[in-house]
């Protein structure tokens, strides 16, 4: 019962991280990855007030609190909402930038000093708290008053939360707006005051949790809070279906108590993320699928738009285009192909990485722009490729190439193992399971003697670094042309009409979990060849080449890519590789390009993608060779305002209103 | 067949098409391979390794000087110098003291290339994190620069220093620096150890991350900073040095001073051994056991724990529940101060005080800001067996921010991570090229292992720091392969907020099983602390 007790309190990081995930989500339909910063923010800021301004607990409090709510306020008005139409990957990229911002903010705070020493960690008795009897022995635990503010405030603070949505008249506008936020719209509920109260209730909670917690277990001003702690509470929240607040504190407060068994019965740390992953797998096996209200909006929220846009016929079959395409593609292809010759040889490395990785968000894209699905732990499935692989070819001897084919198929295993309970069900259900597998990878399978290899993944003698090039380019080309082909194909068309419309494509004979299967094992299967190819690239396979959070890296290349095009996919890798790369040399600053803030400038100023700006130089191209415009025609919309403009027409008088509200219903 | 189904297979078929293409290459090359060495056997030659260039072979020796800061000239023995250990038991022992001043050794054939070197010039290489490559890495070196330091210029002012004061026995030293992406981007870590050894052609690699190290000793150049124990650095290659302690050789010493600290009884062995839970830490672990069941001892408990912020802060608590009952004795390695920081936080909380010791593995906890952070009650009875030498001669303390500020006097970044690790690791690399050039009358890749050697063990020069390193263990004498076998005793002060150093030289030394050894340090450890 001790260890209970002691699972319960320190539990309570998890299930408070949870409820303020479930409030997130039901009001943004979005995972909000900056939470756990924003609550070591208010932990920054109280330590500032109390041991740098010398104020009192109290006040400090609640001045720690309104910064924080304030800090929510700002973040929901000024990114939140310029993206609220935005997919909600988009979304979920710009939160991972959010994170990184709050975290800089935090490393900005004046803090405490020990001496000449500046305090950037502290256990938890430097801690302030309200008051510091009493203290007793329960079992092998000793209960100190930290210990239990944390059991009586926590769930206090939770039941007010629960009353909050039920009973008042915000929280039942905060639910209407999570069941269909359009239809609260034309019900005069406003939307996005709703969305605001939410982040703001979700930052406090998150604030009221942290210093809750940290005269317990301490506090750390310049350490990022890491993505296993956002696992355990995106599972409890996953468990609890991202919609019962009560649900989710419960099961966060188990999964915190499993947390402390499994360090205690096994004094290893990594194991109970294991466990975590292993109860949602089952959870999610064993779970029912329920028609909701929620369910059509979780399966379009999570679609990525802006599909290819082809040529039109007329300027494709233009003799001069033609000319200009083939030329442009010829000479691209000339410099591919003779790179090694005029690049460096560490360029020449550079570009054969970028080619591997760049398989890697082609599954991705594969996955998420044709599929709909998001995956938070693509680069764990490149990692099972490139760990597995150092296991089969140098501890187990198995000749190179039938190791690389080899860990290609158990990559696909592996997605078909965690594809099956995630696609069962509507929602953002596989990016819990990849960021699940991601971390578990990372902090346990790894590391385990029966999986691991020797650390490097040698790479046969004959291949150089000018020959691992043309590997690479050749699988990145061979790649590249079978997705090409699928994507024109049946299976292509099957995924596409299976992310826009589930129960039409149902209708139409198309299995719908079979495809988003089969997606996911394809994608898999890519990301694991990738990773082995990598891997002998670099010749290294050790589990800190595979970090959980380089997935979200490359799903932000992706998505920076434009998650629509394959070709996309290469740009924004070339983009989250290169950037840093060739950056080093002009400036340390232009570095920044590539991490979580330039991402978050990237999506807020070019929401499209790299992919939408190279269409539009191509357009502007064909219409420089060809003389034909390339864009989408909008002479209907444009005649009318230019009407109005002349002040010659209403452009919607009253009896085409209706039109409009067809429009906006289809919208 | 419908078009539908046919496409997959045609995919398949191209794949296989590849491998097999690809695999018909492998076994073209392997059989070219094959001839090529039969002819190279043939001429007398290794297979797989560059012979050395001939430009350094003869390079002249240059007259040498003796500057502020800079290495004592050849024969200039260990004991002339101040708080030089005592000869006898553990004293220092290098080719310097056992070669007699004007002679030359005879440089062996380490398999090591040359390149880089002329007889006016030497160029080395060094890598950092340049870019931040993906992370906020470059943001917070662009808010704290002070903490961080700017890495170009202690470089320059190191470099500046070791050209100013005579070079590297005459030659101008030249160091070009590359970015390595840091953690975050393993493919630019190879990528900088390419830039450095194929294309700047540098002489030797100052490394900052393994993966850069074990690249670059793969092109068969040297490289100062290695792998953590012997077994991993001859598995990647040889030709690397370190000022850091290998672990074989510190857990060694911590499994030789248990042995009469814990006693080899087994209802005495309350020791616990507590890590991170990573593959690194985890190859150390078997190290480390291995070491103990040398010396009869076997640890009570082990404790994996996770190297995250957020999960050791979460954790801490119960894996101290799990050893309240188990140990008395607790050996802590931390790969940073935070597992530390968390773990004597909870370990107060839940009123338990065992006897902690640490030894260099943990390099946090060997400086003032990680002890600071730690719960004092806790740590104020830790004992560290530590390389560090007595206050005023350690580089932090004094030497590289005086070196550092003749050339940037104002600028506040002086006592920065920069200045200490341009400090240490050019320094370091400047005094085995000199003593190589002293000792062999060259200056080789080869040459520059006899160097090395040379100031392993030495406390006193300006490296200050021992070494080690790893050469084929075909070679023998002169050259000594043992790690070094030594170290100092070190306690946490808590009124200064620092770690205390007992009259120097106090140490523990290394005989092994069955053998008593060195000083007995038990009274350092206060068996009778109790919390206050």
């Amino acid at each position: 019962m001790d260890l209970v007790l002691l699972g319960l309190t320190i539990g309570m990081a998890n299930a408070l991280l949870a409820v303020g995930l479930v409030l997130i989500y039901m009001s943004n339909r979005v995972v909000n990855f900056a939470h756990g910063e924003i609550g070591a923010f208010a932990v920054a800021l109280m330590l500032t007030f109390t041991k740098v301004l010398g104020w009192g607990y109290w006040p400090a409090l609640l001045a720690s609190l309104a910064g924080t709510a304030l800090l929510a306020a700002v973040i929901e008005r000024t990114v939140i909402q310029r993206l609220f139409r935005s997919p909600r990957l988009i979304v979920l990229i710009a939160t991972v930038g959010i994170a990184q911002v709050v975290t800089v903010a935090r490393l900005i705070l004046p803090k405490p000093k020990n001496g000449d020493a500046v305090v950037f960690a502290g256990g938890g008795a430097s801690f302030p708290v309200p008051f510091t009897e009493p203290s007793f022995t329960f079992g092998r635990v000793v209960i100190g008053p930290q210990h239990l503010i944390v059991l009586v405030v926590g769930p206090l603070v939770v039941l007010a939360v629960v009353w909050f949505l039920r009973r008042s008249v915000y929280g039942m506008a905060m639910r209407a707006s999570a069941e269909n936020a359009d239809r609260a719209q034309l019900l005069g509920i406003p939307v996005r005051r709703v969305s605001t109260m939410a982040w703001v209730i979700g930052g406090l909670l998150a604030a009221i949790g942290s210093i809750l917690l940290a005269p317990v277990v301490g506090f750390s001003s310049t350490e990022a809070v890491g993505l296993p702690l956002l696992a355990r509470g995106l599972a409890a929240a996953t468990v609890a279906r991202f919609e019962s607040v009560g649900l989710a504190f419960g099961v966060g407060l188990v999964f915190g108590l499993i947390d402390q068994l499994a360090i205690f019965y096994t004094g290893q740390s990594g194991i109970t993320d294991a466990i975590v992953l292993g109860i949602v797998l089952v959870v999610l096996l064993f779970r029912r699928f329920e028609k909701r209200r929620t369910t059509a909006a979780e399966e379009s929220s999570w679609a990525v738009a802006d599909p290819v846009r082809p040529l039109p016929p007329e300027i494709a079959e233009h003799p001069r285009w033609k000319l200009v395409s083939f030329g442009t593609a010829g000479l691209a292809a000339v410099l591919l192909v003779t790179a090694p010759g005029w690049l460096s040889t560490s360029n020449t490395l550079l570009l054969a990485t970028i080619a591997a990785v760049s398989v890697v968000t082609v599954a991705l894209t594969i996955l998420s722009g044709w599929g709909g699905q998001l995956s938070i732990g693509h680069w764990a499935l490149a990692g099972f490729g490139g760990v597995l692989g150092s296991r089969l070819h140098e501890v187990l001897g198995m000749p190179f190439w039938l190791a690389f084919l080899a860990v290609g198929v158990l990559g696909g295993l592996m997605a078909l193992l965690l594809g099956i309970p995630a696609l069962r069900l509507p929602g953002p259900l596989l990016a819990v399971v990849t960021l699940g597998f991601a971390v578990v990878c990372s902090t346990w399978l790894f590391d385990e003697p029966w999986f691991r290899g020797t650390g490097v993944l040698d790479r046969p003698a004959w291949i150089d670094i000018d020959r691992y090039y043309y590997v690479c380019l050749v699988f990145l080309f061979v790649v590249f042309a079978a997705v090409r082909s699928l994507q024109r194909g049946r299976f292509g068309r099957n995924v596409l009409a299976v992310r826009d419309n589930p129960v039409q494509a149902a209708a139409m004979g198309i299995a719908v979990v079979r495809t988003k299967l089969t997606t996911f094992v394809l994608s898999g299967t890519l990301a694991s060849f990738a990773g082995f190819l990598w891997a002998a690239g670099v010749r290294t396979a050790s589990p800190e080449a595979f970090p959980a959070y380089r997935s979200l890296g490359l799903l932000a290349a992706a998505i920076i890519g434009g998650l629509g095009s394959v070709g996309g996919a290469v740009l924004g890798t070339a983009y989250f590789l290169g950037i840093p790369y060739f950056a080093a040399d002009v400036s340390p600053y232009f570095g920044i390009l590539s991490t979580g803030v330039g991402l978050l400038v990237l999506v807020l100023v070019l929401p499209g993608g790299l992919a939408r700006v190279a269409f539009a130089i191509r357009d502007r191209v064909a219409l420089l060779v060809t003389g034909i415009d390339a864009r989408p025609k909008v002479e209907q919309l444009a005649e009318p305002v230019a009407q109005v403009a002349a002040g010659l027409e209403d452009p919607y008088p009253q009896d085409r209103e209706p039109d409009r509200e067809l429009a906006g219903a289809g919208r | 067949m419908t078009d539908h189904r046919a496409k997959p297979i045609a995919i398949a078929a191209a794949a296989v098409l590849v491998t097999s293409l690809l695999s018909i290459g492998q076994v073209k090359y392997e059989l070219e391979q094959h001839d090529a060495g039969r002819d190279t056997l043939a001429n007398g030659q290794v297979p797989g390794e560059v012979a050395a260039t001939g430009a350094a072979t003869a390079a002249p020796s240059a007259t040498p000087t003796a500057a502020p800061g800079r290495s004592p000239a050849p024969g200039a023995t260990a004991s002339a110098k101040p708080g030089a250990p005592r000869a006898g038991v553990g004293a220092p022992q290098s080719v310097a003291t056992r070669v007699r001043p004007g002679q030359r050794v005879t440089v062996p054939d380490f398999g090591l290339r040359t390149q880089g070197v002329t007889a006016t010039s030497v160029k080395i290489g060094l890598d950092y994190n340049k870019s931040g490559c993906g992370d906020a890495g470059a943001l917070e070196a662009a808010l704290g620069p002070a903490v961080v330091g700017d890495p170009e210029k202690a470089v320059k002012a190191f470099t500046n220093h070791v050209n100013d004061t005579g070079g590297v026995r005459g030659r101008t030293l030249s160091v070009v620096t590359v970015d390595d992406g840091g953690l975050q981007c393993p493919e630019r870590n190879t990528a900088a150890a390419v830039e450095m050894v194929d294309e700047h052609k540098v002489f030797m690699a100052l490394v900052g991350l393994h993966d850069v190290g074990d690249a670059v000793i793969r092109r068969k150049i040297p490289i100062f900073g290695g792998r953590s124990s012997k077994a991993e650095q001859a598995q990647r290659g040889f030709g690397q040095f370190q000022i850091f302690q290998d672990a074989d050789a510190d857990f060694d010493n911590w499994a030789s001073f248990g042995k009469h600290y814990l006693g080899t009884n087994a209802s005495n062995r309350r020791a616990c051994f507590v890590h991170p839970d990573t593959g690194d830490f985890n190859n150390l672990e078997k190290i480390m056991v291995a070491k103990m069941k040398a010396y009869g001892l076997a640890f009570a408990d082990i404790i994996r724990y996770a190297d995250d912020a957020s999960t050791a802060q979460s954790q801490a608590t119960a894996a101290v529940i799990r050893m309240k009952g188990k140990c008395e004795q607790v050996y802590f390695i931390a790969n940073n101060a935070i597992g530390l920081v968390f773990f004597t936080n909870a370990a107060q909380q839940q009123d338990w005080h065992p006897a902690y010791t640490f030894t260099g593995r943990t390099y946090l906890a060997d400086a003032a800001l990680g002890g600071s952070l730690m719960q004092p009650d806790q740590w104020e009875n830790a004992i560290g067996l530590s390389p560090r030498i007595k206050p005023g001669d350690h580089p932090n303390e004094g030497n590289c921010k005086r070196i550092y500020e003749k050339y940037y006097p104002n600028d506040g970044m002086s006592e920065s991570a920069s200045v200490e690790i341009a400090c240490a690791s050019i320094l370091t690399s400047t005094e085995a090229m000199e003593r190589a050039v002293d000792l062999t009358g060259q200056l080789t890749a080869n040459s520059l292992m006899v160097g090395v050697n040379a100031i392993k063990r030495d406390f006193y020069w300006k490296a200050h720091v021992p070494m080690t390193y790893t050469v084929p263990t075909t070679f023998k004498e002169p050259f000594d392969f043992t790690g070094y076998d030594h170290q100092t005793v070190v306690k946490w002060n808590r009124s200064a907020a620092d770690y205390a150093f007992p009259d120097y030289p106090k140490y523990w030394s290394r005989f092994g099983p069955g053998k008593s050894g060195g000083e007995d340090l038990r009274p350092y450890f206060d068996d009778t602390w109790k919390k206050p």
